[in-house]
């Protein structure tokens, strides 16, 4: 019988009874090699391709609700690191509890307690568990030493390597004549070492597994309007894309046909879905949950919204600050100086006579790695970049959170982002005295029943009137005819004033003037009484005088100038960095590209353009600008804690190092320092897995 | 204490068993995913196991 191995990626496990529920259902198709996993999201089917295809084997698994893809190669290989490293760290685990009981006799007894024969005995014991040891466990340290000497570089893994080489070594050659073994040593240095290793992987595999996961959402493959299917990648703009009820939007573009519900909680991560039509832009990543249309593709695949918005990511968690920098140059002279010290060390108490003089060497060699420095800033860049990540924010310059937590000027575009994005009726001029109130009122809701426009929603209430012939009147408003007389709900052409939104309801002749406006978000309330208390804040809108200043006013916010044009921006805000403020802009438009250039950090509200995207720092995707409180303190936050691991880092090896030197630590001692040392770092970091708070 | 020349070298006999069982079951996934099967208890098999 011919197996078949499937791997599948299905992004939307989330807890175990998921995985479960998997597991049981290919079961039931007569599978019994079936596994999956919750950190990677990834179920494995080995099936007999002849009896059952992977085709349905996936459908199956689509049946129960969830979206599987097959699995990137990478992925796989990093879990074979990972099971790899496991295999490595258990045999360093085994073989250092036994040899620690064959050393412990020795060490119990003192000089001469034991007969010289079952020393010998002991010793031999120790160097059958110390060899798979030093030759298996510890080829991590070995490969990643040859790699940096072949650069010509003395990385962190030299030293180690050396360690272990070097008591292994010597213990083997004493075993053979006279003298000392080390074999303990080895064996509690390497699997401390790898434990910490292990579970930096671990950690590191969680974080990026919610990386990519955006990018693996898109189909495969697309099927043209013409029926023919092609690769995803052999699209290009102008091509006409069909999308059916259920499928993944692939590519940006507009609709040219059909209508339906489409939700972008793919990047957004919010569950709203849109009524999207002829002529409406749609976004790669973003769902189809009800009827079809067809798409004309207005960019490649590898120049969508969500590609660039992965790209981003990506380009994010390589960034290291200028401190990482720093501490990498830094930890590269610490190793040159370290492997001397422990050199004129060992060296020195071999001239004094001492006989423990190798331990001491290698105890400096172990002790004064300086992992937890070299991991102090990359660890919680990593994990503060996927955090905000997970709550929607993404960032594209890895310095952003650096130049937030200095920020003391915000300035804000964008009027529209404070707002609810609800109209309510603010009032109702009556021109046409025969008429009542609450009769407008009435009318309207009749005009508008089952129109999906935004400002039906004001209107909508129980009516005893009926309205026949609705339509709507592309772009102005809609009409109907109620008791033989054609009446028309449009936008007021002689607006009274210019806040809010005015409409008209007519006749022959003008019967009313309703007046719509936005409300603050209570979010945005919030935001500013957090915001004004600490910061100044700034409303520079493209809106109109009176909207801005009402908006302005209702948040308390200190400045506000409306009727801006870009350039006028970009000199507003260079105006203020004059006066030595840090500015951060929050913005959300092409006209706002030039000022968040200009500004020394920035922003964009849920960017609908790569433009906007490469101008600001950071995305948000969603629409809620309550966020950037979150994000001042996260920065500040991130800042503490980087202090914290450096400082940490720095004093643990200043403080060990004397000792060891003096020789009052043992090899194993320094092995665990140093794990818990780089462990304490990386669990420091794990602190910023939540944004808030 | 003569005897302690057999069994050393048996214990070690034993480690290496238990090494190689160690490294079979990793090798067999064994270690794969340790939260989901602390919660397969928790749910109803809709079938019989195999």
């Amino acid at each position: 019988m011919t197996r078949a191995t499937l791997r599948l990626q299905v992004p939307d496990i989330r807890c175990a009874a998921c995985a479960l529920k998997i597991e049981d259902a290919i079961r039931d198709l007569g599978i019994d090699r079936c596994r999956t996993n919750i950190a990677s999201k990834q179920v494995i089917v080995e099936h007999d391709p002849k009896q059952l295809s992977g085709v349905e084997i996936e459908n199956r698994i689509r049946e129960l609700g969830f979206a599987p893809v097959p699995a990137l190669e990478d992925q796989t290989s990093e879990q074979e690191e990972s099971k790899m490293l496991l295999a490595r760290l258990g045999v360093a685990g085994i073989g250092a509890m036994q040899v620690m009981m064959f050393a412990l006799v020795t060490y119990v007894s003192g000089d001469g307690g034991v007969e010289p024969a079952y020393v010998k005995l002991m010793q031999w014991a120790s160097f059958a568990l110390a060899t798979p040891v030093a030759i298996f466990s510890a080829i991590p340290f070995y490969q990643s030493a040859y790699r940096d000497l072949r650069h010509k570089r003395v990385g962190m893994d030299v030293p180690v390597s050396l360690a272990i080489l070097s008591a292994y070594s010597l213990s083997t050659a004493h075993l053979f004549g006279q003298g000392e073994v080390y074999f303990d040593s080895v064996c509690m240095f390497t699997f401390l070492l790898l434990l910490g290793r292990f579970l930096e992987l671990r950690s590191r595999q969680r974080y990026k597994d919610n990386i990519s996961l955006a990018d693996r959402c898109l189909p495969q493959d697309v099927t043209l309007s013409n029926g023919q299917l092609v690769a995803l990648t052999a699209l290009s703009v102008g091509d006409v894309v069909l999308v059916r009820e259920g499928d993944v939007v692939p590519v940006d573009g507009v609709v040219q046909s059909g209508s339906g519900l489409v939700t972008e909680a793919a990047f957004t991560g919010e569950s709203k879905a849109f009524s999207k039509s002829v002529g409406a832009n749609v976004l790669a990543g973003s769902q189809l949950l009800d009827g079809d249309i067809e798409v004309i593709c207005s960019s490649v695949p590898e120049a969508t919204v969500l590609a660039g918005m992965s790209k981003l990511y990506q380009d994010a968690m390589l960034y290291k600050p200028g401190f990482a920098l720093l501490a990498d140059k830094v930890s590269r002279y610490f190793v040159a100086t370290i492997l001397s010290i422990a050199i004129i060390s060992g060296a020195s108490w071999y001239l004094l006579g001492n006989p423990e003089w190798f331990v001491v060497l290698i105890t400096v060699l172990v002790v004064s790695c300086p992992c937890a420095l070299s991991l102090a800033t990359p660890i919680a860049s990593t994990v503060a970049v996927t955090s905000l990540k997970q709550s929607g924010v993404v960032i594209k310059a890895g310095s952003f959170l650096e130049k937030l937590a200095q920020v003391d000027h915000i300035v804000f575009d964008k009027t529209g982002t404070l707002t609810e994005g609800q109209l309510v009726l603010e009032s109702v001029e009556v021109l046409d005295p025969k008429w009542s109130r609450e009769s407008i009122l009435d009318y309207c809701a009749a005009l508008e029943v089952g129109n999906k426009h935004p400002i039906a929603k004001v209107f909508q209430k129980n009516t005893p009137i009926v309205a026949t012939d609705l339509t709507s009147l592309a772009g102005e408003g809609v009409a109907g005819v109620i008791d033989g007389v054609r009446f028309r709900l449009t936008q007021a052409t002689n607006a009274p004033s210019n806040a809010g939104t005015w409409i008209e309801l007519s006749a022959e002749h003008p019967i009313a003037l309703l007046c719509l406006t936005d409300e603050i978000r209570e979010s945005s309330k919030r935001l500013f009484s957090l915001l004004n208390s600490e910061l100044k804040t700034t409303l520079l809108s493209g809106d109109h005088n009176n909207e801005a200043r009402r908006i302005a006013d209702l948040l308390g916010m200190g400045a506000c100038s409306g009727e801006q044009t870009p350039s006028q921006k970009v000199e507003h805000i260079q105006s203020l960095q004059a006066q030595g403020e840090t500015v951060l802009m929050v913005g959300d438009g092409f006209n706002d590209a030039a000022a968040m250039a200009v500004a020394d950090t920035a922003i964009a509200v849920s960017p609908v353009d790569i433009l906007i995207q490469e101008a600001a720092d950071a995305s948000l995707l969603r629409q809620d600008i309550t966020r950037i409180a979150d994000l001042l303190v996260f920065s500040k936050r991130l800042k503490r804690i980087v202090r914290q691991n450096i400082g940490w880092a720095i004093a643990y090896n200043l403080s060990v190092i004397p000792l060891a030197v003096t020789g009052m630590l043992e090899p194993w001692m320094a092995a665990l320092g140093m794990s818990l040392s780089s462990l304490l770092v990386v669990m420091n970091a794990g602190r910023l897995q939540r944004l808030g708070g | 204490m003569e005897a302690i020349f057999v069994l050393i070298p048996i214990s070690l006999g034993i480690i290496f068993i238990a090494i190689s069982v160690f490294l079979w079951a990793v090798k067999n996934y064994q270690f794969d995913d340790l939260e989901k099967e602390a919660s397969r208890i928790l749910f109803d098999e809709s079938s019989e196991g195999p």
